[in-house]
């Protein structure tokens, strides 16, 4: 209870800080009279008997017969106000307030916590992009500290298994030269230096088929493929190198393996060859099977030895690169095989397993879901290839492009040989001018060459009209490499080192189309 | 020809509301004056507005637009600012993926005191690519829960007619 003068001060005051507009309405807000300036709390001049609502909107959706506060409500510019509606009888008063410094400190404190917290969000976004980040730098790291490991196997069995071969080419080729020697041991030493020069090239082949499946550059070309002549050729193979270390060999292809499958016949026998001589070089006594059979769409070739077996723990780590079995070290290989093998057949949509006994032996098997077809639709193979020129192909002209002197010069006694004329280029440019001049009956060009490569002299040669067979000599797998060759203007690849007998029939056979 | 097109004009009070910062009062100032700051202002209390808008039958509509701010949970004040709207846009931030949870909160507090208010649903901040927090599966989430989606671009003005105009639709 305040005594009269104070309470009217008290009152006067408030009301000149608060600066009320107040409304009097009926209860369809219907204005009856009004205290105070509209314009003051930004409204536009109310009229009387008019709806209140339309010039103070706040009001829209409220109800003249409840008491009700909004609280600091902004329109237009009249500053920040709270909105009180006391009812009355017949209607309400409506009570707008200034409350501008109230709202001005709490929205002071409000931007604040909320700017905190926006950029709390932002620092938990920030530091989840900064995990991310950092796991993904582990893996990598992860990544690159195997790929070294991979690496350091590498380089420590390429040492060993690259110089072994090389020890016994350059010691036997020495012994060639070695004028003691007659002709019976001559022909010895040859034969121990072709067999490990063939090692070291399969080894080499390894090599660039793991570096192939790594890109994946490994195109596959599907074709029928009759099964009993794939396992014939295998046992060929085969059975010389068993026979060589005293083990038996045998191959066997159940009644229900179809006439011919669709496969890539290369990889197929790849992969078979792997195993196969995986099998051969780790049996020392008893035997070495494949036993080809056929169940549920799928050709089932488990190749069979009584070896040393391979312990439960390293079932699945043998099929890991340059990862060889405990107890191999005499054994040569630098553990390429069976990782290649795995990869291929997994290429070509099949997968390969293995279960072994320790002191037993081992069964690998590659399953290969695969369509049946018939031999008719296999194209009859060539048969014996020559070694000579034919008839009609002596004395044909051939043009030798090489840079490498010893190549050339095996190349020319091979092909001298068979009674072919030749011609020697050293260089792409020469090869060209050469060609267009002599127009030869054919070319064998290397791709790599100085001054101008084999693949810009191809079409430098067709562009000036040479159409003779242009046959590529290349030391590139590369599906790429021999793309651009045939796009150049080669009409076949071969890849060196070819065996004599491959390059005479190849030749031949353009010579005989032309 | 003022007064004849008052009376045959309706008026409307809708609300916009959110968890704060997703863009309530740029999308109102997109809306009513077609113009965009980059400045964020929290908005405390609320903001009120106002917009004529054509409908697709070629009727006027006038909207009473209720800015209120932002917020996780409705509180008196802001239940006594829904009363009478006759509908809402729910608007959610694009680039921080609680602020969906907060509509979402909302959204069910409003229809468990309001009843079935019609509502549109609007995913602000899409010309903010690089940062945003919701994908293809999350839009479909929200459109399989009954949200009539828009996302729209305050700062760009994407979607934001569209969203106001399907709203109005719903609230005719």
């Amino acid at each position: 209870m305040l005594p009269q003068p104070v309470a009217d001060y008290l009152t006067a005051r408030v009301a000149r800080q608060l600066r009320p507009f107040t409304l009097s309405v009926d209860q369809r807000w219907r204005l009856r009279e009004c205290w105070g300036e509209a314009h003051d709390i930004g409204l536009s001049a109310f009229e009387i008997g008019a709806d209140v609502r339309e010039s103070a909107p706040c009001l829209f959706g409220q109800d003249t017969a409840h008491s009700f506060t909004l609280p600091m409500v902004t329109m237009g510019t009249g500053g920040v106000l709270d909105v009180h509606c006391l009812p009355t009888p017949d209607g309400a008063y409506i009570v707008f307030v200034h409350v501008d410094d109230e709202h001005d400190s709490r929205q002071r404190l409000q931007q604040t916590a909320n700017e905190v917290r926006l950029m709390n969000d932002r620092q938990q976004k920030l530091l989840a992009e900064l995990s991310l980040a950092k796991e993904k730098l582990e893996q990598r790291e992860r990544a690159l500290t195997i790929a070294n490991d991979v690496k350091s196997r590498f380089i420590a069995g390429m040492s060993h298994e690259f110089r072994t071969p090389l020890t016994a080419i350059l010691g036997y080729s020495e012994l060639i030269l070695d004028r003691a020697s007659n002709e019976t041991d001559i022909a010895a030493h040859s034969q121990a230096v072709a067999r490990a020069a063939r090692h070291l090239l399969s080894m080499v082949d390894n090599i660039l088929d793991q570096a192939r499946l790594d890109d994946g550059n490994v195109l596959l070309s599907q074709g029928p493929v009759n099964v009993r002549d794939l396992v014939d050729d295998l046992a060929a193979i085969m059975a010389p190198l068993a026979a060589a270390r005293f083990i038996a060999f045998g191959a066997y292809v159940a009644s229900a393996v179809p006439q011919a499958i669709v496969t890539d016949v290369v990889r197929l026998r790849q992969v078979l060859l792997n195993l196969l001589g995986n099998a051969v070089k780790f049996t020392e006594r008893g035997e070495v099977r494949l036993e080809v059979d056929w169940h549920g769409g799928a050709l089932q070739a488990a190749v069979i030895d009584t070896g040393p077996g391979i312990a439960a723990d390293e079932l699945q780590s043998i099929f890991e690169e340059y990862r060889r079995g405990r107890g191999t070290d005499g054994v040569r290989g630098v553990g390429l095989g069976l990782n290649i093998a795995r990869r291929l057949t997994e290429l070509l949509g099949g997968t390969v397993d293995v279960e072994s006994e320790v002191g037993r032996g081992s069964r690998f098997w590659v399953s290969l879901p695969t369509t049946e077809t018939t031999l008719a639709s296999l194209k009859v193979a060539t048969s014996a290839r020559p070694v000579a020129a034919s008839a009609a192909s002596r004395d044909a002209r051939v043009l030798i492009a090489e840079d490498d002197p010893d190549i050339i010069e095996l190349v020319q006694i091979i092909l001298r040989r068979a009674n072919y004329q030749v011609t020697i280029a050293m260089n792409g440019r020469d090869a060209v001018e050469c060609a267009l001049e002599m127009q030869p009956d054919l070319i064998l060009m290397d791709v790599n060459m100085p001054e101008m490569n084999g693949v810009e002299a191809a079409r430098a040669m067709r562009a000036g009209g040479l159409r003779c067979p242009i046959i590529a000599l290349s030391a590139s797998l590369g599906v790429n490499d021999r793309n651009g060759a045939i796009e150049a203007g080669y009409d076949t690849y071969l890849v060196k080192p070819i065996a004599a007998a491959d390059l005479l029939a190849a030749i031949e056979h353009h010579l005989q189309e032309a | 020809m003022t007064d004849n097109r008052k009376s045959f004009m309706t008026t409307r009070k809708i609300c916009i509301i959110g968890d704060f910062a997703v863009g309530k009062t740029s999308t109102v100032a997109r809306v009513v004056h077609n113009v965009f700051s980059e400045k964020y202002l929290t908005t405390v209390g609320v903001k009120i507005d106002t917009k004529e808008l054509a409908l697709v039958d070629g009727k006027t509509m006038k909207l009473v637009i209720w800015d209120i701010a932002g917020t996780d949970r409705f509180s008196a004040v802001e239940y006594s600012h829904l009363r009478g709207a006759s509908g809402y846009l729910l608007v959610i931030d694009g680039t921080r993926r609680h602020t969906v949870d907060v509509a979402l909160d909302l959204h069910r507090e409003v229809r468990d005191r309001y009843g079935d208010v019609p509502w549109v649903t609007l995913v602000n901040k899409s010309d903010l690519v690089d940062e945003w927090q919701l994908f293809d599966d999350d839009l479909a989430a929200l459109r399989a829960d009954g949200h009539r989606l828009f996302v729209t671009s305050a700062r760009t003005g994407e979607q934001v007619e569209e969203a106001l105009g399907a709203l109005s639709e719903l609230i005719r």
